[in-house]
């Protein structure tokens, strides 16, 4: 059987409903204009969820330096954290951040939405033309076997159709990794700014924490760890300069404050205040500021 | 100059290990190896294992009318 085009465009629709409900279930409503909630809603998609998974993260990784004891270590945990008086950040900096986050959110989700289209009409036009063809060559066969023909082809259309949901899922966690980590390192940035707000921010200095196993890619060995096996220190202003490695060539990335690269499940970036020094496994140990000099300049600090 | 000495299974051949270990170093290489770990932190391992869920669930409603849709037309002798 073939699809008519018709169909193809309800199908077009239909996908696009439902990347648009999975924007709100991730990012609550705000992710939308008010005009474009109006447009939702009368196609028939709920709006009414207002809570975002992309604020949470924004706001637990603010609050909750990787150190502090008793943090949230569950969704559940993270929202009664966050409903408490001074639970979330307030402010235009902190809204700025998560109108931002929400955005590249969209914007990414979008290409998801547009390739999934793109997949599922290639499958479509492939089985179309395959009948067609089929049926050029048997212009003659009766009405039962061309029923026959055709129910064996919507089969195997439908079982297509299915087997593109391996591709999506797969498209979609490594975007919803590498944003969970971009939201991680920009609200450790943002707290380590906010609780130096009269330093210049060449004298702050940072460090990621990796795991360092054998799952550990040679991108985030090299830039984050030592080769005593301690984090790498930077100024916090030479990871900022460094901006995004997002759409740049491999020789050209560089150590970041966000996702070094796609499917990187990054940790924090964690601030080295002076007169202390980092330990393998990303601890601290207070050494006094005359030893610190010392170490900073052995550190080779970049 | 760092040297790799490889050791062959019966039945393996050069070309065969020359091949698992070009892989292994693509693997590497990507950042692709991150796919097996989890976040440290288990709260955002969570969001991960939710947001994960949230696309599979979505994914099928949506092939769910997709197939309605066609079930539909050649159910109309299309």
């Amino acid at each position: 059987m073939v699809t008519s085009e018709e169909t193809l465009e309800k199908i077009r629709k239909i996908v696009e409903k439902h990347y648009q409900k999975l924007l709100i279930s991730v990012g609550g409503r705000d992710i939308f204009s008010e005009q474009e909630l109006a447009q939702l809603e009368a196609a028939g998609v709920d709006t009414s969820k207002t809570e975002s998974l992309l604020e949470l993260i924004y706001h637990h990784n603010f609050k909750n330096a990787p150190s502090d004891a008793g943090k949230p270590t569950s969704i559940e945990d993270m929202k009664a954290q966050q409903n408490q008086v001074g639970g979330k950040a307030k402010g235009e900096a902190h809204e700025f951040a998560i109108k931002h986050i929400n955005s590249q959110m969209r914007d990414l989700t979008e290409k998801l939405r547009a390739d999934a289209t793109a997949r599922i009409a290639s499958v479509i036009t492939q089985n179309n033309e395959n009948y067609r063809r089929n049926a050029l060559q048997n212009l003659t066969r009766p009405e039962e076997m061309d029923r026959l023909v055709k129910e064996s082809t919507l089969g195997d259309l439908k079982r297509a159709l299915r087997d593109t949901s391996g591709d999506a899922n797969r498209d979609w966690k490594r975007v919803a990794i590498t944003e969970t980590s971009n939201t991680i390192g920009m609200a450790s940035v943002d707290r380590i700014v906010a609780d130096n707000q009269k330093a210049d921010l060449n004298d702050v200095y940072v460090y990621r924490i990796i795991v360092g196993d054998e799952a550990t890619c040679k991108w985030c060995r090299r830039f984050y760890q030592d080769s005593d096996g301690s984090p790498k220190v930077y100024k916090l202003s030479t990871l900022l300069a460094n901006g995004s490695n997002y759409g740049k060539p491999k020789d050209s990335w560089q150590p970041v404050s966000g996702a070094t690269h796609p499917n990187t499940r990054t940790s924090q970036i964690v601030e080295l205040k002076p007169g202390w020094k980092v330990l393998p496994g990303g601890g601290q140990t207070f050494i006094g500021m005359d030893k610190w000099n010392d170490y900073i300049v052995n550190k080779a600090i970049s | 100059m760092a040297k790799v000495k490889i050791y062959l299974e019966k039945g393996e051949t050069i070309e065969d290990a020359e091949m698992q270990l070009r892989k292994a170093l693509d693997l590497h290489d990507s950042g692709d190896i991150h796919e097996r770990q989890d976040y440290v932190d288990p709260a955002m391992q969570h969001i991960m294992d939710r947001l994960e869920a949230m696309h599979e669930e979505m994914y099928k409603e949506m092939m769910s009318e997709v197939i309605q849709e066609i079930d539909k037309e050649y159910d109309s002798g299309y």
